[in-house]
């Protein structure tokens, strides 16, 4: 009992801290194994090959500039509009349409943007329109061109609103008396900034930017849709090496992600070290409500430029989807059929099958997260201990690691266990990139909230279930509104993973739809990229409604 | 923290037991392929057949979803269950299956060709022999026939059954290009002509690789030198130099002066929809017509194959090692090769790919119905595209080609 009072953490921690090591582990055990060639004549050859290469030197570092250029673009712009239209992004729906760009795929967003800016999209054409340009080769190559603009584009475009969803929570914590000190002792908005923000948004501000650093530089979608032929992101290459028709390179593929994941997971390792001091004082709030000032106008500015970023895009899609026949230098399209949606609707017998699978696969995957991001969240958010920073980085690793890497020894693993090819196997791991979200996302809740209200409540006798059910759920609520949208979007948008371990005999819309993406059918595209971003709109709203129905009033 | 490190080890021991191999599975096989074909097209009743196949054509889909599944259905009670799935992507899955040792799948019929079947027959990732079995490929299909007896230099030896056979075409827009080049040397000079408006798919593409493996046939003079010796490099090297040459000579002229290509087929498609290239290329000679008829591809869209040769192949269908029923796979491809359903396939309607059955081992009222199908105004006429035939090579080329590119093509500046 003794043991159980001093190391509550650990108990908290290890639910979430097993599933991720026993999951991360076989797998990387696996690419380990297989970089080395262990099942024939193991050596470290791949590796001097590969470090000695061209290709995987300027792939990597190719990458890594991306990376950085996107993230930090993304995280500076994200900030700006944060700390100037908090009090509107406050609200449901001005909240819901920031985020909007996170319910596509990044591949859909990237398409997306394909289309309004290419050589051939529609600002080229509006220009031809109005007669500032003659030929669509004039337009400026912003996509497929050696800097990767278009990858950082779409990055960025999709990336703000992640960092809106982040630090909105910081900025509704700020005191708002420090500020208007600041002010009364002659500070101008720098120093607020400086002195109030920089403490409270820094700490989030480092997590963020590895969060958005390590998925771009291990993501596949984005680069091989939008990237140019040479340099190839180094992501691209270990696909090729992957899933290309010489089995041998698969060695090399294995041995590059073991490389990147070693290299991002030391980065985070010692980034986490090096700001664990900074975050002690957040849990030190008292969880007192702000006040917050009306909107001003420039706040209602910055959120049409948010609004118009979000809108444009999704407007164009939406008439993509519904044309027949677009020529240049038109402005709206010549014809129109809803010959995309028919495909998608009524040639698609297994439609319903895989809207069902996947809303259930999403729940349970909610579910789960849930149940073990909670304590988690708590046990890093009140308590200090020995190793803090080191199980932090494990239970970010799943989201560090490029999914083929830790996909074949998981799937080989849920083949024994009897998981693989079915939807119980699916859910856990889809658990692979929702999780560490979930208890990133709660962890800056239980820090809101704050320790003090618990020591309270249990010194006036409360038992500790009934004290999170009506002290901490409550005051969480925000925080699970964001990362059931959260979690939502990215368990509907695995297409890799799901189609490896449910092998096909679980149909969800992913594995229906994602073939359609490789024809130069345009219209079936669009429509495809608005039904997929329909559901996890549905699903969060069938959950906002049983939260209305379960919770008390007041804690909307 | 230990707790965690001994649930590694213990995986890591169980992944690394996973050696032994299993009979029972290997004489049930041999049992089944003994088995005369009533007794096998009885014992797949009322099962269910999954069929993985590629999913981003719409008009396969529909011949597989509402032709296909219904009749086989209503003759044989098979339910047919199409799972859309990448080829690299199911035989990854296979691998891992067969490395676990797992005896009963999820997969009956595989739907593959080229380096993936190497790739699969290689790892002893397939069931068979089985196509001699069945009765429509010894009714129908000349088994002499090169094309099916290789898959890309690969022997067949009955591990799949020809599904159908697709021609290299290209296309061009007839409003826009009056006289299509007939050879490698003509292209040039129409690329010349016509900076920006030509370019091919990177290699490691399907179709791109296909574009650059008939420049190669150039280069070696004759598809025979690389075809009866099988793949060797040291000759692929010695005789490639005029395709870099001729590859590096065009490359300023082509579309965004060669420095970058479309990825895949898919970029070069919609490159040619909005008129940015003039050219577009792939197998099938009747891809255009699909194409055309939603919109994608002008009305005025006609296709042409040089002169130097057109490469043609086959594609086929497979069975899993531990496909869980075998003989409901097997009647179902037994299905998917009678002449109903190929002359079906061939409409454009559909598909609009051709047979792999041989016309002349038809019925006469089938050859009837054969010479009435009109493929569309895209497709060439069957004779031009039977003279210029060539066959593939070896899988290998394929990979070496992809690598090469880059040095001698993507890197020289």
């Amino acid at each position: 009992m003794k043991w159980y009072k001093k190391n509550n953490h650990y108990l908290l921690l290890s639910p979430a801290l097993i599933f991720t090591v026993c999951l991360v582990g076989c797998g990387l055990i696996m690419a380990f194994l297989e970089s080395i060639r262990a099942f024939e004549s193991p050596s470290f050859d791949t590796y001097q090959e590969l470090l000695a290469g061209e290709t995987f030197i300027t792939s990597l570092l190719y990458s890594l500039c991306i990376a950085l250029f996107s993230t930090l673009i993304s995280i500076i712009i994200g900030l700006l509009l944060v700390r100037s239209t908090f009090p509107v992004l406050k609200r449901l729906f001005p909240k819901l349409i920031a985020w909007t760009p996170m319910v596509f795929p990044h591949f859909v967003w990237g398409y997306m943007l394909f289309l309004l800016f290419s050589q051939s999209g529609y600002f080229s054409s509006l220009l031809n329109l109005i007669g500032l340009m003659d030929d669509k080769v004039n337009f400026p190559i912003l996509f497929k061109d050696p800097f990767g603009i278009g990858i950082i584009l779409t990055y960025v475009w999709k990336e703000v609103p992640f960092v809106i969803l982040i630090l909105m929570p910081v900025y509704e914590q700020l005191s708002r008396s420090q500020k208007e000190l600041v002010y009364t002792l002659g500070g101008k908005s720098w120093d607020v900034f400086w002195h109030v923000e920089r403490p409270y948004v820094f700490p989030v501000l480092y997590e963020t930017f590895f969060i958005i650093f390590t998925f771009v530089v291990s993501a596949y979608e984005v680069p091989a849709l939008l990237g140019a032929t040479y340099p190839k992101m180094i992501s691209v290459l270990t696909f090729d090496w992957f899933f290309g028709s010489d089995w041998t390179k698969q060695p090399d593929a294995f041995a590059a992600m073991i490389l990147l994941t070693l290299m991002t997971v030391f980065i985070v390792f010692i980034l986490f070290t090096l700001t664990k001091n900074r975050r002690i004082f957040l849990i030190q709030t008292n969880g007192e409500n702000k006040e917050y000032s009306k909107a001003k106008k420039y706040e209602k500015l910055f959120f049409l430029l948010i609004a118009i970023s979000t809108f444009l895009p999704l407007t164009l899609v939406f008439i993509t989807s519904l044309t027949k026949k677009w020529e240049y230098g038109h402005l709206l399209p010549d014809f129109i059929s809803t010959r995309g949606w028919h495909v998608l609707l009524v040639n698609s017998p297994q439609l319903q099958e895989a809207v069902l699978t996947s809303m259930g696969i999403c729940i349970l995957v909610l579910i789960i997260n849930l149940l073990l991001g909670i304590p988690a969240a708590k046990g890093l958010a009140f308590y200090e201990f020995r190793g803090k920073s080191l199980i932090e980085t494990i239970l970010l690793t799943p989201i560090l690691i490029p999914a083929i890497a830790i996909a074949m020894g998981v799937h080989l693993t849920f083949i024994r266990l009897g998981l693989a090819n079915h939807w119980s196997g699916v859910a856990l791991v889809h658990l692979l990139p929702t999780l560490p979200y979930t208890i990133k996302i709660l962890r800056a809740g239980y820090e809101r909230i704050g320790k003090q209200q618990e020591e309270v409540a249990i010194s006036l006798g409360g038992h500790p279930l009934r004290i999170f059910q009506s002290v901490y759920l409550p005051q969480l609520m925000p925080s699970i509104r964001s990362l059931v949208f959260l979690v939502t979007v990215i368990s509907l948008s695995q297409y890799f993973l799901t189609a490896l371990i449910g092998g096909g005999a679980v149909t969800t819309m992913a594995i229906l739809f994602f073939p359609y993406f490789k024809t130069a059918d345009d219209s079936v595209i669009a429509s495809f990229s608005i039904l997929f971003a329909i559901i996890p709109i549905v699903i969060y709203l069938m959950v906002e409604v049983i939260f209305r129905l379960i919770l008390p009033k007041q804690t909307r | 923290m230990k707790k965690g490190f001994i649930l590694i080890f213990v995986i890591a021991l169980f992944i690394l037991s996973a050696c032994s191999n299993s009979f029972d599975a290997t004489k049930k096989a041999e049992t089944l392929l003994n088995k005369n074909w009533s007794e096998i097209e009885k014992e797949s009743m009322n099962k269910t057949v999954r069929m993985y196949m590629w999913g981003g054509d719409t008009g396969i889909n529909q011949y597989i979803d509402e032709w296909v599944a219904p009749r086989l259905k209503s003759d044989h009670g098979i339910t047919l269950k199409r799972v859309p799935m990448d080829a690299p992507e199911f035989l990854k899955k296979l691998a891992n299956e067969k490395r676990a040792d797992q005896d009963k799948g999820n997969m009956d019929i595989i739907w593959i060709n080229g380096e993936n079947f190497k790739n699969a027959k290689e790892n002893g990732l397939l069931f068979g022999p089985f196509a001699n079995k069945l009765p429509n490929v010894n009714k129908y299909v000349d088994t002499k026939d090169l094309n099916v007896q290789y898959d890309f230099g690969t022997e067949v030896e009955n591990m799949e059954a020809p599904w159908g056979k697709v021609q290299f075409a290209y296309q061009y827009d007839e409003a826009k290009v009056t006289n299509p080049p007939q050879t490698f040397e003509e292209l040039k000079t129409w690329v010349k002509d016509n900076p920006g408006k030509f370019t091919y798919p990177d290699p490691t593409d399907f179709t791109g690789n296909a574009f650059l493996r008939q420049l190669f046939y150039v280069s070696v003079g004759d598809v025979k030198n690389i075809l009866d010796t099988g793949y060797d490099e040291s000759y692929a090297n010695k005789n490639s130099t005029y395709m870099w040459e001729y590859l590096n000579e065009i490359k300023p002229y082509l579309w965004r002066q060669g420095k970058t290509y479309p990825n895949d087929l898919t970029e070069l498609d919609r490159l040619f929809s909005k008129g940015e290239v003039y050219l577009t290329m792939g197998y099938n000679e009747a891809r255009a017509e699909k194409l055309i008829e939603k919109n994608i591809f002008p009305r005025t869209t006609k296709s042409f194959v040089m002169k130097s040769g057109s490469l043609g192949n086959t594609h086929f269908l497979a069975i899993p090692y531990n496909s869980p029923n075998k003989a409901g796979a097997m009647t179902t491809i037994n299905f998917l090769l009678s002449p109903d359903a190929q002359l079906t396939k061939l409409q454009s309607t559909y598909w609009g790919e051709n047979m792999s059955l041989d016309p002349n081992k038809l019925s006469k009222k089938d050859q009837q119905k054969l010479k009435s199908i009109d493929r569309g105004n895209s497709v060439l006429p069957a004779e031009t595209l039977k003279q210029y035939l060539q066959p593939e090579v070896d899988a290998q080329y394929v990979t070496w080609l992809k690598e090469n590119w880059i040095h001698e093509v993507v890197q020289k500046k």
